[in-house]
């Protein structure tokens, strides 16, 4: 494509060319206006994955296995969202030890999926600067600076899935988790062998902590404040006694001055308080709380969004590091750089999470699946994904056979906070009407900040390089740069 | 063995068969389909698996075995998408250079940076292969495509030729 | 009895007379897919699997229906026998819906097996993908006509064994199709006496429990031989 160059006026590509197996750019498109400042920022997903559609017709058992299959990062979240609609469709309240499983292999997920975000796709962002050599400023340049902290992501990634896989058997797609409860006990020896672990992994999140901490407190000062920092309303469950909650409890919606907006709302009545807006360029959908309309009703929802919305978490450990969040950023934390410190607290909330539940004899039970038939027509199912609130909507026929399907995933309810986010950097760091590395970086960063996970929202099959673009007040393009 | 262990596990595995991809997404499951030959050959020393996307976690992995093949889907389209395509097996020594630093953008790694974690980490890096099978749809289901399909064969000649078990 | 002898695949093989080739070859220590056909139930060579060469005969001929005779001369397996056997189940997986991953029959389909036994790695032959309906009406059964290949074994045990004769075979050629009562819901059909015969010997994921997620139904089709010899014997197996 050929674009002028502001500088000499002469046409010039700034294409980077991407490699195999592409399908999909994430685009951000940046909006100057007549004096050249930024005016907007959009954060399009450009292809739409046809899950919802694929699913018509099929037998609601099959859906754990399909929609497990949508990510291959946290099949888990759909897992577990397809089985409380299940369980909804029959009506049945599911074991008491089924739901203790449950809730440790989604604990074991949030784990092993904050690992990947925070050591390896964030924190050479922190340690390593924004005007370092890209080419160095990744998980490389982290090798170099600090191994030891590259080493103990893994070893956290691996904690988690390896529980995962122990839980699940080794093909978690087979779908563990089945409307009802979930296929089979404690497997014997697993809660030793989890509970000998546990130390090493406390050792790995205190350190990252405490490493994370100090640079909030000093180099990212800045960063702080333009990531990302804006008030709004933030969603997600809440346990019933106000506690830190991932499976079960309530939806709760909190605005920025800590009022609750809502509060105990089951996940059935989501649509008298949600609504999703589209738009005509992306193919995510917008969702947004109704009485305050697309705009100010725009929520954030995830790691930073939980911790917002409970009173505390109730394990020791992380409600200290809970009680430091909040003398950092305040009751309600608006700035999204703060997603990554939630993250490393949420970390320790699962890890004493995990280890609770193990020593709970409950979760020795040897019944862990009702049993019966379709009793309801319509449910709606919820989980905390790592990501977010992820929702499942199914309406079946008086047989069980799927007649519609809404899925509601995190991705898409933080699209909008994304946005500010880009908008918020760019006018930031934008220097003339040229995109720098430096911007390019920073935008970045400012979008993982909510991990978003594209291929549960869109139909990318393997990476999905990112395309900026800088357009005039004219509408005219004036840069593109495209990183693979 | 249980899974705990064997992601730690040394000296028993050596050949690593890795197969990525998406089964769900027609010809994107190639890769995995392959590797799920590669296990139900039982080959002694050799590990074979399936994976939706290359994570940190599998450097451990790596690191531990003397030789790596990646079999991947390689999307060719318009012009390419003649029957000519065919299964590429190269060596990703010499593509190292070229490499382009990985996108931490999407939760999306390569074979390239994988190896650089396994040598970075782990002080080991296996001898690496990279065995690219023409894709042309990657569209919702688990059929190959018949232009695909068709280079089965070929792969999995390229496979025994690499594994060094006759062709 | 009389005892007849006949060579299969180069071996001298003795036999009851009466019995067919594919019994002899089986007793013979010939292996010949099969998948329609299930011991216990009347034979019907609607799969073509079984067919087998036979000296002086141009045609070749299903094995479970074939009547073993004096000094026939049999081959179960040839270049020939081979392509055929795969087009079969080639033909099979795309006239109707098949997909594994997501199918409770997924690693316990007779299917799935044969696709492996006969090396079916893909289809060089068209995915039809026909858009056909599921039948989660029974209380506790359903019919999932993505994935019936049309084998009548259901038919059949229904008819012959429980003598309930639910099932039928309906309309022709590609609309052809599994029918319950007088082509009504399942559920509806007051003749089922939901014993659940059909389901344990249905060799794909087509005919399940319902409830049943991914990959956990397991037919159970050796409970029908144990049941045919009770009866046959009279008194307890």
């Amino acid at each position: 494509m050929e674009i002028p160059n502001p500088e000499t006026n002469q046409p010039r590509t700034v294409l980077i060319d991407p490699v195999t197996r592409i399908e999909g750019h994430a685009k951000i498109s940046i909006h100057l206006d007549a004096d050249g400042q930024v005016e907007t920022a959009r954060f399009h997903v450009v292809e739409y994955r046809g899950f919802e559609t694929f699913c018509e017709g099929r037998p609601f058992t099959e859906m754990a296995a399909i929609t497990a299959r949508i990510c291959g990062i946290c099949p888990v979240s759909h897992l577990l969202a397809a089985a409380k609609t299940g369980d909804k469709l029959l009506a049945v309240t599911i074991p008491p030890a089924a739901e203790k499983l449950r809730r440790l292999m989604n604990l074991a997920q949030i784990c092993q999926s904050h690992a990947l975000s925070f050591f390896h796709l964030s924190s050479p962002d922190f340690l390593l600067g924004w005007d370092s050599d890209p080419a160095k400023r990744n998980v490389f340049g982290l090798i170099a600076a600090d191994p030891e902290l590259a080493r103990s992501g893994i070893r956290l990634r691996q904690f988690g899935q390896a529980l995962i896989e122990a839980l699940g058997g080794r093909k978690i797609h087979a779908a563990w988790a089945v409307p009802g409860g979930v296929r089979a006990p404690l497997a014997e020896g697993l809660k030793e062998r989890v509970l000998g672990q546990l130390p090493e992994m406390f050792a790995i999140a205190e350190r990252a902590l405490a490493l994370f901490k100090q640079l909030m407190d000093t180099k990212l000062g800045e960063e702080r404040e333009v990531f990302g920092s804006f008030p709004s309303l933030f969603m997600g469950l809440v346990g019933s006694d106000g506690r830190w909650e991932h499976y079960g409890g309530g939806l709760r919606i909190i605005n920025a001055e800590g009022s609750v907006l809502v509060d105990g709302l089951s996940e059935d009545a989501y649509a008298s308080v949600i609504a999703e807006a589209v738009e005509p360029w992306s193919y995510l959908k917008f969702p947004y709380y109704k009485p305050l309309g697309p705009e100010a009703g725009s929520y954030r929802v995830g790691p930073l969004a939980r911790l917002n919305l409970c009173e505390r978490i109730g394990t020791p450990r992380a409600d200290r590091e809970l009680i430091e969040l909040r003398q950092r950023g305040g009751r309600v934390v608006s700035g999204s750089l703060y997603y990554h410190l939630a993250r490393l607290i949420e970390i320790v909330a699962c890890l004493e999470g995990i280890e609770a539940l193990l020593n709970d004899p409950g979760i020795e039970g040897r019944h862990v699946r009702a049993r019966a038939s379709v009793n309801a027509l319509e449910a709606v199912g919820v989980s905390e994904a790592p990501r977010g609130t992820l929702f499942h909507h199914y309406r079946v026929d008086a047989n069980g056979l799927i007649e519609k399907v809404n899925l509601i995933i995190a991705t898409g309810q933080n699209n909008r906070a994304m946005n500010r986010t880009v908008t918020q950097i760019a006018r930031h760091y934008l220097d003339g009407a040229h995109l720098s590395e430096a911007l390019l970086n920073r935008v970045e960063a400012g979008i993982r900040c909510y991990d978003p996970c594209l291929s549960c929202s869109t139909h990318a099959a393997g990476s999905m390089p990112l395309q900026v673009r800088l357009y005039g007040a004219d509408g005219a393009l004036v840069e593109e740069r495209i990183r693979g | 063995m249980a899974p705990m262990e064997r992601s730690w596990r040394s000296g028993s595995v050596v050949e690593l068969v890795i197969g990525i991809g998406n089964r769900l997404r027609s010809d994107d499951g190639v890769g995995p389909r392959l590797a799920e030959e590669v296990e139900a050959w039982g080959l002694s020393g050799v590990e074979s698996m399936a994976v939706p996307q290359l994570t940190p976690e599998l450097a451990p992995r790596l690191a531990a075995c003397a030789r790596v093949l990646f079999i991947d889907a390689w999307l060719v389209d318009g012009v390419d998408a003649s029957a000519a395509a065919a299964p590429l097996l190269e060596s990703l020594e010499a593509l190292e250079l070229s490499a382009a630093p990985p996108s931490r953008f999407s939760h999306h790694s390569t074979p390239q940076a994988l190896l650089q974690l396994a040598e970075g980490l782990y002080g080991q890096r296996p001898e690496a292969w990279w065995l690219r099978v023409p894709a042309h749809g990657l569209e919702l289901g688990e059929q190959l495509s018949p232009a695909t399909a068709a280079q089965l064969v070929p792969a999995r000649r390229a496979l025994r030729c690499w594994l060094d078990r006759d062709a | 009895m009389t005892v007849i002898t006949l060579t299969i695949d180069g071996r001298s093989v003795a036999t009851a007379s009466g019995a067919t080739l594919l019994e002899a070859a089986r007793a013979g220590g010939s292996a010949i897919p099969t998948l329609c056909h299930l011991e216990g139930l009347s034979p019907v060579a609607a799969c073509r699997l079984c067919l087998v060469e036979i000296d002086g005969d141009s045609r070749l001929q299903p094995a479970c229906v074939t009547a073993a005779a004096e000094g026939m001369v049999v081959r179960t397996t040839s270049p020939r026998l081979a392509e055929l056997r795969r087009t079969v189940i080639e033909l099979l997986f795309t006239e109707g819906n098949h997909v594994c991953a997501i199918c409770v029959a997924n690693g316990h389909c007779e299917l799935q097996d044969l696709a492996v036994a006969v090396g079916m790695d893909h289809s060089r032959l068209p995915y039809r993908f026909p858009s056909r309906s599921v039948d989660l009406s029974h209380p506790l059964f359903g019919l999932d006509h993505n994935r019936c290949i049309l084998c009548t074994r259901c038919v059949r045990v229904c008819a012959e064994v429980e003598g309930a004769h639910v099932w039928d075979v309906g309309w022709r050629g590609e609309h052809c199709r599994i029918i319950s009562g007088l082509d009504q819901p399942w559920g509806a059909v007051d003749a089922c006496t939901d014993c659940g015969k059909c389901v344990q010997v249905c060799p794909t994921g087509a005919l399940f429990h319902k409830g049943d997620g991914t990959e956990e139904k397991e037919g159970h089709p050796e409970q029908l031989q144990v049941l045919v010899r009770a009866r046959q014997q009279g008194g307890a197996p």
